[in-house]
C-alpha cells in the first residue's frame, strides 16, 4: 500500500521504499522501461495521461510485462 | 592443479555452461542460467578461486549480472548492475563485455551506450569511468547495427585498450583516467573520410602477454567492392600494430574476405592467430563453407582450417564474442554460431567437431582451464 496522487509520486515512492523492484520498472532516467506496462485499475496509463495520471484513494496500480514472442 | 575445462555460453535464451575434464573427451552441459534472457558477455575470472560472471540483459526489466562461485552450478544476481548516473541522460541499454580489472576484486564492464564501468566489488556496486565515457568525441559515436556498444577491453599494465562500435580504437596510458582515439590506419567503409579519426566499426582486438604492444583486429571489412562515394577501401578488414595501437596496417591480403567478427590469438604464440572470415553482404560463411582461417607469422599469410566442418550448406554467423581458445598445451579454439552449434577446433583448429548441435543462438563463448 503507497501513497500517491499520481503516477509518477508513486513510482518515486516505489523507488525510495524498494529500489531494487523500481529498477525493474523504471530506467535510470526515470523512464518506464520500453517492454512494461503499467495499468491504473483496468487502464492502461497512456490512457489516463501517462506518468501524470491522477490516483484516487483505492486506485489499484498494476505492473506487467508487455506480451512478447520469439 | 588446474584440471577442469569450463566453457561460458551466452545464448539469446540464456546461458549455458559446459564442463570437462583436461581431455577434453566428453563435455557435459547445465543451464540455461537467467532462462530466456540474452547473454551477451561473460567472464571466467581465475584470480584466486574462480568466479564466473555473465550479463543477463533483459528487455523487460534491464540489465543484471550474474555471478558463480560453484564453477557454474548456479547463479545469483550481484547486487547492482551498472548504472548511468541520474542526471546523466543516458540509460544502460546492454552489456557487452565484462573482463578482470587491476585489482583481485575489480571488474570492467564495457555497455551500450558505449560506455566503461568499474566495480571494486565483484560486481556488487559499479561506477562509471568517466575518462572515457564522457570523452567528448562520445555524442559523435553512431550506432552499429548491434547497437553503441564497448565489447572489447584490453588491460596491458598501465595501458587499457578499449573497442567500440561505431566508435573506433581507444588507448588509455596512464591506467584508464583519460583516453585518446588511435586509429591510424584503421579503415572506415561508411564515411566519406575513408580513415577518419575516429568512428570506426571495430569488432574485435586481442593482444598477446608475450608481445608488448603487438595488437590485433578484426575491423568491419567487407569494402574491397564498394563503388560508392569514397571508392573501395579493399583489405581494412583485419588488421596488426606494433605499437602499443597507435598505428595499424593491413594483415587481411590472403583471406577470401576481410569480413568478421571475432579475431583470436595462440596463448603460447603471439604469431599464430585466428579469424573467421564471412561474406561482407550477408555476414555467413563465404560459399556456405565455414572455416576459420589462421596465420603462424604474424599475418604475412593464412591458411584455411576446416576439417571436420560442414563442406556447404552451411550460412551461419559467428558473432564477435563467439571464438575463444584455451591455454592447454595443444589448444582448442571453439566457436559458437547464430544457429545454435557450439564447434570445437582440436589442435590449434586442425580437426573440427561440433560438440553441441542445437542450442539457441549464441552471442558470445569464454573459455578457461581452472
Amino acid at each position: 500500500m503507497l501513497g500517491a496522487s499520481t503516477l509518477r509520486a508513486l513510482l518515486t515512492e516505489l523507488e525510495q521504499q524498494y529500489p531494487a523492484l523500481h529498477r525493474s520498472v523504471c530506467d535510470e532516467t526515470g523512464a518506464v522501461r520500453r517492454h512494461v506496462n503499467l495499468f491504473i485499475n483496468t487502464d492502461h496509463m497512456r490512457d489516463r495521461g501517462g506518468l501524470d495520471s491522477p490516483l484516487a484513494p483505492g486506485d489499484e496500480v498494476t505492473i506487467m510485462p508487455a506480451v512478447s514472442g520469439g | 592443479m588446474a584440471n577442469r575445462v569450463i566453457l561460458c555460453i551466452g545464448t539469446k535464451k540464456g546461458l549455458f555452461v559446459a564442463e570437462a575434464s583436461k581431455p577434453r573427451q566428453r563435455f557435459t552441459l547445465r543451464g540455461p542460467f537467467g532462462p530466456g534472457v540474452s547473454v551477451y558477455s561473460s567472464l571466467i575470472d581465475t584470480r584466486g578461486t574462480p568466479r564466473l560472471y555473465a550479463s543477463s540483459c533483459n528487455p523487460f526489466f534491464g540489465m543484471k549480472v550474474l555471478s558463480s562461485t560453484d564453477l557454474g552450478k548456479s547463479f545469483k544476481e550481484t547486487k547492482s548492475a551498472p548504472s548511468f548516473p541520474k542526471d546523466d541522460g543516458r540509460a544502460l541499454a546492454n552489456i557487452w563485455s565484462l573482463e578482470p580489472g587491476k585489482d583481485r576484486k575489480e571488474l570492467l564492464c564495457g555497455v551500450e551506450p558505449a560506455a566503461l564501468f568499474r566495480s571494486r566489488d565483484g560486481g556488487d556496486s559499479w561506477e562509471m569511468v568517466p575518462g572515457i565515457s564522457n570523452h567528448p568525441h562520445a555524442k559523435q559515436w553512431h550506432p552499429g547495427n548491434g547497437g553503441l556498444c564497448m565489447h572489447t577491453i584490453l588491460r596491458d599494465g598501465n595501458r587499457v585498450h578499449l573497442g567500440i562500435s561505431t566508435g573506433g580504437h581507444y588507448l588509455s596510458e596512464d591506467g584508464g583516467e583519460t583516453f585518446n582515439a588511435a586509429n591510424k590506419g584503421v579503415g572506415a567503409g561508411f564515411t566519406p573520410d575513408p580513415y577518419p579519426e575516429f568512428g570506426q566499426c571495430v569488432h574485435k582486438i586481442v593482444g598477446h602477454k608475450d608481445a608488448p604492444g603487438r595488437l590485433y583486429m578484426q575491423n568491419h571489412g567487407g569494402w574491397g567492392e564498394w563503388e560508392g562515394p569514397g571508392g573501395r577501401r579493399p583489405d581494412i578488414g583485419v588488421l596488426r600494430s606494433d605499437d602499443h595501437g597507435k598505428t595499424w596496417r593491413s594483415i587481411a591480403k590472403g583471406l577470401p574476405s576481410d569480413f568478421g567478427f571475432p579475431i583470436v590469438v595462440h596463448p603460447h604464440n603471439p604469431d599464430v592467430a585466428y579469424v573467421l572470415p564471412l561474406a561482407g553482404a550477408t555476414r555467413t560463411c563465404p560459399d556456405g563453407a565455414p572455416a576459420v582461417w589462421r596465420t603462424e607469422n604474424g599475418g604475412n599469410s593464412w591458411g584455411r582450417l576446416a576439417k571436420g566442418m560442414p563442406k556447404r550448406q552451411s550460412y551461419f554467423t559467428v558473432l564477435r564474442d563467439a571464438m575463444d581458445i584455451d591455454e592447454l598445451k595443444s589448444p582448442a579454439i571453439y566457436f559458437g554460431t547464430t544457429t545454435g552449434q557450439l564447434w570445437l577446433g582440436r589442435e590449434g583448429g586442425e580437426k573440427w567437431e561440433c560438440l553441441f548441435n542445437s542450442l539457441p543462438p549464441i552471442n558470445c563463448v569464454k573459455v578457461a582451464v581452472v
